[in-house]
């Protein structure tokens, strides 16, 4: 039944709209069509009924009437004895005895077909008593058909009367079945006319949801097109599974949808990755010139400067004094470098120049204090990295980790190659730091506080942006400390490209 | 919101189909329906006549002088229910007919019919005595009923013992009877032509002579039953010669009593004269209810119609049967009457 039901169905959806509405029209009809046919059906054995409702009571009349005709040729042969009358009486005869044929000889608890019964036995009494009289006649015997013919007329009466009553008896209960058919008749007419109506409400009702089934589709399909419209382009696609000419359309509208979907998407991605890259570039350039500006605040004139400390060394030169003399030069290419390399990149060689001259400035300031050693892989020297990312780093561990120990203070910076990174660490034997405060860092939480002693003015937190903003990932920075006074390494990784 | 909506139009969706075809199964059931209720009534309409009636072997006819009496009607019950039994059914003769037929027309009828049997009311007249001759020298078994032809070949006769009916009308009577009574009128149908009145009548009469130093006057006062209405007018005519009036009225047949009850009540004479009735009919039972008739004698009819049945049964198999069987008789008065109709009415009530 369910399979039948589907089987139906799929037949359905594979139709054509024109066929649907045909089939549907077809369909409709068709009901009306047999409930017409029914009612006419039931009308016409209703008047057939009532057709024969009266003809027992023509039957009966006609038996009269033939039994008056024997009665009345039998007279008539009595009065004149023609061949005529002699002829009409046997033909008479022999029709009222067909007539009485028909009617009924059984005992039957019925009166009135009891009452055939007794008319049937006394017209055939009467019918010996009309044969006996006439062949009395014949023999001319005048006393006997006389006698025969009283006896007849009074039988004969008896018989009209019998066949009178019985006429009026069936009048009545035909009357009575008349009545009923004309009563059920117009109740047939009542509940005709309720059942078209009917089947009509039901007819319409099956229409309005075939074509509904139809225009279900469509309606669907201008609902999805106008949400188009209003730019709404992430609809769910509209689930049309006939195969008629609104299914065309509606698989057609989908792959549209599909399509301008999947273009939006491309042109989309496009535009992010765009803006992505813009962004950064402009975070870049911000912090450059957040160093830039920090480094200006910090030296006034570095081209002065460092022109005013070369002049200085070459005085010391002069006067023999050549310690002061090289103090002097590395100062100037300190300040060298900061005006040189902070708008580009240099290599990691150029930096760790920079940070032997920060010591020895610093080692002359504060007489040797700082212990410094290299280690360096020279096949890596060359390698690019923004510049002004190691002297601060180096400056931090000589700030926080080295300037307030009472023993010797350490720094140590080496230059290795791990899987495929460089690493730089510089490590010192400082106080070292809490991992909360290492966190801190690392999340660009910690403020730099004291940016006017003994600094260049760039921050680790801005050494790291950088980094991560340069090579565009997280792990370019790590930050290792056992503990209180057991130092601190710091390492940066630096993505290995040839 | 837009989802919802979706939503609902995916279950209208899936609701449809299911309305759909239960609405088409709703059609096809109210068409099926509505035929069969249109077959089966005109069918209905159409089988009134050939409603299946049952057939017998043997037709037999009742014949009764006087077919409006409600006595008859329970003959002819009694006759009906006992020839249903032997496979034979009963034609109450005349009752449908036009014409109103006299007893000796019928039995003519009857004969012309080739009747099996005929259950006749008798009388003594040579003119019925010969019909029922006829029939039974024409092989049609013959039995009289309530009255006699007994000068006939009739095969038997079935009715009440007229002098011992006289003998309980008489008791009854006595009952009745006081210092004050001084006139008994005996109703008497004129056109019976047998003896059985008048041995009712001696019967009342030697009752009345039991009583010593009676004044009583008996009369028996003839009352015209041949024509319609012609014993209503009688009676009235009775009972408005205010110089005669009875003290007590005995009525031999169903429609004396009721007449007389009638006529009793219209004049205002209920008290004054007395009634001693025949039959037991609803309005008999309800006077006697009413104390109007003092008591009413009843014939058994269902049991004269069986027996009448019987005797003829009888003679068709044997060959012979007893030519007198008696039927009983019941006294109804104010103290069995309740008893009496329950009776009926649970009789009624199983058929």
């Amino acid at each position: 039944m369910k399979k039948m039901r589907e089987v139906l169905i799929n037949r359905w959806k594979k139709l054509t709209i024109q066929l649907k509405l045909t089939l549907i029209f077809i369909f409709t009809s068709f009901i009306i069509f047999a409930v017409m046919f029914f009612m006419y059906l039931n009308i016409n054995s209703m008047i057939q009924e009532i057709d024969k409702v009266y003809v027992s009571n023509v039957k009966l009349n006609e038996l009269t009437d033939s039994l008056e005709s024997v009665h009345t040729s039998m007279t008539d042969y009595l009065n004149t004895k023609s061949s005529d009358s002699l002829e009409n009486y046997y033909r008479n005869e022999q029709e009222f005895r067909d007539l009485l044929d028909s009617l009924n000889s059984e005992v039957i608890d019925n009166d009135m077909l009891l009452m055939e019964k007794n008319i049937k036995s006394m017209s055939e009494g009467y019918l010996v008593l009309t044969n006996q009289t006439m062949q009395a006649k014949r023999g001319r015997n005048i006393e006997k058909y006389n006698e025969l013919y009283e006896e007849s007329c009074g039988l004969f009466s008896y018989i009209n009367t019998f066949i009178y009553s019985l006429n009026n008896e069936q009048f009545k209960s035909n009357s009575n079945n008349y009545k009923l058919l004309l009563v059920s008749l117009q109740y047939l007419e009542v509940i005709s006319a309720t059942i078209l109506i009917a089947v009509t409400l039901a007819n319409i009702i099956l229409i309005f949801l075939l074509t509904k089934s139809i225009t279900r589709p469509l309606m669907k399909l201008a609902r999805a097109a106008n949400e188009v419209a209003e730019g709404k382009l992430d609809i769910k696609l509209v689930n049309v599974d006939t195969l008629d000419e609104v299914g065309i359309v509606a698989r057609a509208f989908n792959k549209m949808i599909l399509s301008i979907r999947n273009y939006i998407e491309q042109i989309k991605e496009k535009m992010e990755t765009e803006s992505a890259l813009k962004e950064k570039e402009l975070i870049m350039k911000g912090h450059l010139k957040d160093a830039q500006l920090k480094y200006l605040q910090a030296q006034i004139n570095p081209h002065f400067l460092f022109n005013t400390l070369n002049a200085g060394a070459q005085l010391a030169m002069m006067e023999g004094a050549e310690r002061t003399c090289l103090f002097v030069e590395n100062m100037a290419d300190f300040f060298r470098y900061n005006v040189k390399k902070i708008n580009q990149d240099t290599t990691i060689k150029e930096e760790i120049k920079l940070v032997d001259s920060y010591i020895y400035i610093l080692n002359v300031r504060f007489s040797g204090e700082i212990n410094y050693s290299k280690e360096i892989d020279s096949s890596l020297e060359a390698i690019k990295i923004p510049s002004m990312v190691l002297q601060p780093i180096v400056e931090n561990a000589v700030n926080y980790g080295i300037r307030n120990i009472n023993r010797k203070g350490f720094i140590k910076v080496a230059v290795f190659q791990k899987e495929r990174k460089i690493c730089i660490s510089v490590k010192d034997n400082g106080i070292g730091m809490g991992q909360s405060i290492i966190d801190r860092i690392m999340r660009g939480e910690e403020k730099e506080t004291d940016l006017s002693k003994n600094s260049t003015g760039i921050g680790l937190g801005n050494v790291i942006s950088r980094l991560k903003l340069y090579y565009n990932r997280e792990d370019v920075f790590s930050i290792k400390s056992d503990g209180m006074n057991k130092g601190t390494e710091v390492l940066l990784y630096i993505p290995y490209q040839k | 919101m837009k989802k919802e909506w979706d939503e609902k139009q995916e279950r209208k969706q899936k609701i449809a189909p299911i309305f759909m075809s239960t609405g088409i199964v709703i059609i096809l059931l109210l068409v099926v329906f509505c035929m069969f209720y249109f077959h089966s009534s005109i069918m209905k309409e159409g089988l009134k006549d050939s409603i299946k009636y049952n057939q017998y072997d043997k037709h037999y006819v009742l014949i009764t002088g006087n077919n409006a009496d409600p006595l008859w009607d329970s003959i002819y019950e009694g006759a009906l229910e006992q020839a249903v039994e032997e496979n034979a059914y009963v034609e109450y003769l005349g009752k449908n007919l036009s014409v109103d037929y006299s007893i000796n027309e019928l039995l003519q009828i009857a004969i012309d019919a080739k009747a099996d049997g005929i259950i006749v009311e008798g009388n003594e007249s040579e003119e019925t005595t010969a019909l029922i001759d006829k029939a039974v020298t024409s092989g049609i078994v013959v039995t009289t009923v309530f009255y006699d032809s007994s000068q006939s070949k009739r095969q038997s006769f079935v009715g009440v013992n007229s002098y011992n009916l006289g003998q309980e009308y008489g008791e009854q009577l006595l009952e009745l009877c006081d210092e004050s009574t001084e006139r008994i009128f005996v109703l008497m149908d004129t056109n019976a032509t047998d003896s059985s009145q008048n041995i009712v009548y001696l019967g009342i009469k030697e009752a009345v002579e039991k009583i010593k130093d009676n004044q009583i006057a008996i009369q028996a006062v003839a009352v015209d039953n041949e024509n319609a209405f012609s014993a209503e007018e009688s009676i009235r005519d009775i009972i408005m010669d205010t110089q005669n009036i009875p003290d007590i009225m005995i009525c031999l047949n169903a429609v004396n009593t009721q007449c007389a009850y009638q006529a009793v009540v219209d004049y205002n004479k209920v008290g004054e004269i007395k009634i001693i009735g025949n039959y037991d009919s609803d309005t008999i039972l309800g006077a006697i209810e009413k104390k109007i008739i003092y008591s009413t004698i009843s014939i058994d009819a269902r049991q004269m119609g069986n027996l009448s049945i019987q005797a003829m049964e009888e003679y068709m198999d044997t060959g012979h049967v007893s030519g007198y069987l008696p039927v009983n008789t019941k006294i109804i008065n104010e103290d069995n009457v309740n008893l009496y109709r329950n009776a009926k009415q649970e009789m009624i009530e199983n058929d």
